[in-house]
């Protein structure tokens, strides 16, 4: 069992194709937790989260024999993951975007209030997940993956285009466009050690 | 002063990702205008917002189900046979694999079954597979010559240790066609991805059955049809079986999906009765003889598509 632990990646993977019965439960394990985070932030909710976490990996377990090894398995696994998310994404239903905007703008800056020791804010922590999950809906899903990896989840731009099977300037021209596009509902966003960037700031969000 | 660039503009500005003209003009504006240099560190400043958005720790629950749906991924590869076994990734991959694998395994890769797989799959796969044949069988003698045969013929055989064997013959015949009575003991399994819910069995199990081969065709856009699995989970023809004999009832359908807060994989089972379907979510653990009736966690009556 210690072996099998130890194993690589790559070599896990290679046996479960072969029908080893332990290995893929070796390989889920040690990706399991990086995936997860993954995963609920994409989905923005633990239970679908966990939906498509299983999905993935039942997706991985038989799509094994069918791993080219040009990828890393790690990435392999990101891609399918991110994949099952974004059928989940695509499949719910697209939320009107008006309304909401101005409370989730205020949650939002809120919570980066508090973050810096700011006057405390009257949001929960888990209103101000959902209201930031509710902002990247606003956003094409192209763009919102490509956030979710790059700005919520650190990935270097090149780890995110591999996992998103794109190039490079492309994974940085989503980001762009997704944050210009969050940008309005982050109007209210300020630095409270600069209060006199209020007004002025306010301007700069939307110039006319 | 030029006129300000759009946001979009500063964003790909600060990605670099501008052509070098529209880089100069941008850059040259940013200098002499605070707006959209304010704007250009309130785009940053979304980033950190976002990076700072808070995300639940993987419950224990959600590791506890993977684990579990993992294991009946290999109970079900198993019980398939050895088939796949030899099935060979591209050279590249067998290239890269096998070397690595010399040291620990003794370079015995082909065989793959280095851990117990083999009894398994010995245990499984006879201890599986003449129950089935059996169960169709029954349907034949049904079909020929009526339920009194077929008890007296299977009954009392005791050469089987599996003492459900018989357990699918048992619904008197009466008013029903053959054909119905054999389809009635292989009910079709799906995978809806469903989490039921005591709240919202009702409409889950309406949605199930519509997107599911047995309800026809879907009713809405919304209901995307699924196809039946093929490989049925271990246990659920026996379930089936030993459930319906209890509850006098048929099952054509099963969702092989998940149940209440904790995401317990459970079984939905669905039994027509006339214009309705009786709905049973059980334990999958029903499979295994003795009281069959309490493994049936939930139970709900929903009108046929």
């Amino acid at each position: 069992m210690d072996a099998v632990q130890e194993l690589p990646d790559r070599e896990l993977l290679t046996r479960h194709a072969q029908g080893d019965d332990q290995a893929f439960a070796v390989l889920v394990r040690r990706h399991r937790e990086r995936l997860w985070a993954v995963a609920v932030r994409m989905m923005g909710d633990p239970e679908e989260a966990s939906d498509a976490l299983q999905d993935a990996f039942l997706s991985a377990f038989r799509a094994a024999d069918r791993f080219r090894g040009e990828s890393q398995v790690s990435t392999w696994l990101h891609r399918i993951v991110v994949n099952a998310c974004h059928d989940r994404l695509r499949r719910r239903k697209v939320r009107p975007a008006t309304p909401t905007e101005d409370s989730t703008l205020d949650v939002m800056s809120n919570e980066r209030l508090g973050r810096m020791g700011g006057a405390p804010d009257h949001a929960s922590q888990t209103e101000a997940r959902m209201d930031v999950h509710a902002a990247l809906e606003l956003l094409p899903l192209d763009q919102r993956m490509a956030l979710t990896l790059v700005d919520m989840l650190g990935y270097r731009v090149d780890e995110a285009a591999r996992i998103l099977d794109v190039a490079s300037g492309t994974v940085k021209s989503r980001c762009a466009r997704g944050r210009a596009k969050l940008l309005p509902s982050l109007a209210h966003l300020r630095n409270p050690q600069h209060p006199g960037d209020v007004t002025t700031g306010r301007g700069g969000a939307n110039p006319s | 002063m030029t006129s300000h660039p759009d946001v979009e503009a500063l964003a790909f500005f600060a990605e670099e990702l501008l052509e070098p003209d529209e880089e100069r003009t941008v850059a040259s504006h940013i200098d002499t205008c605070a707006t959209c240099a304010a704007t250009l560190d309130e785009l940053t400043g979304v980033g950190d917002v976002l990076a700072a958005a808070p995300a639940p720790e993987m419950p224990r629950d959600v590791a506890d189900l993977l684990d579990r749906r993992i294991a009946e991924a290999v109970r079900e590869r198993n019980a398939e046979g050895p088939a796949e076994a030899g099935a060979d990734p591209d050279g590249e991959d067998a290239a890269g694999g096998v070397p690595v694998a010399g040291s620990a395994s003794g370079g015995a890769a082909p065989s793959g079954a280095t851990v117990v797989p083999l009894s398994r799959r010995r245990r499984r796969g006879p201890g599986f597979m003449p129950r089935l044949m059996m169960v169709a069988a029954a349907a034949v003698v049904i079909g020929g010559g009526g339920a009194a045969v077929f008890n007296g013929v299977l009954s009392p055989d005791p050469a089987s240790d599996e003492a459900g064997v018989a357990a699918p013959l048992q619904e008197d015949g009466a008013g029903e066609a053959a054909p119905d009575t054999a389809q009635t003991y292989t009910p079709q399994v799906v995978r809806s991805g469903t989490v039921y819910t005591e709240a919202s069995l009702t409409e889950q199990a309406a949605l199930t059955l519509d997107r599911s081969p047995v309800g026809g065709a879907p009713s809405s856009e919304d209901a995307e049809p699924m196809a039946p699995v093929e490989t049925a989970p271990v246990g659920v023809q026996e379930c089936t079986a030993f459930l319906g004999e209890e509850l006098g009832r048929g099952f054509t359908l099963v969702d092989d999906a998940s149940y209440g807060d904790g995401g317990s994989r459970a079984w939905v089972l669905f039994a027509p009765l006339g214009e309705r379907y009786e709905v049973y979510v059980v334990d999958p653990r029903c499979a295994q003889g003795g009281d069959t009736a309490r493994s049936v966690l939930a139970q709900e009556t929903v009108q046929a598509p």
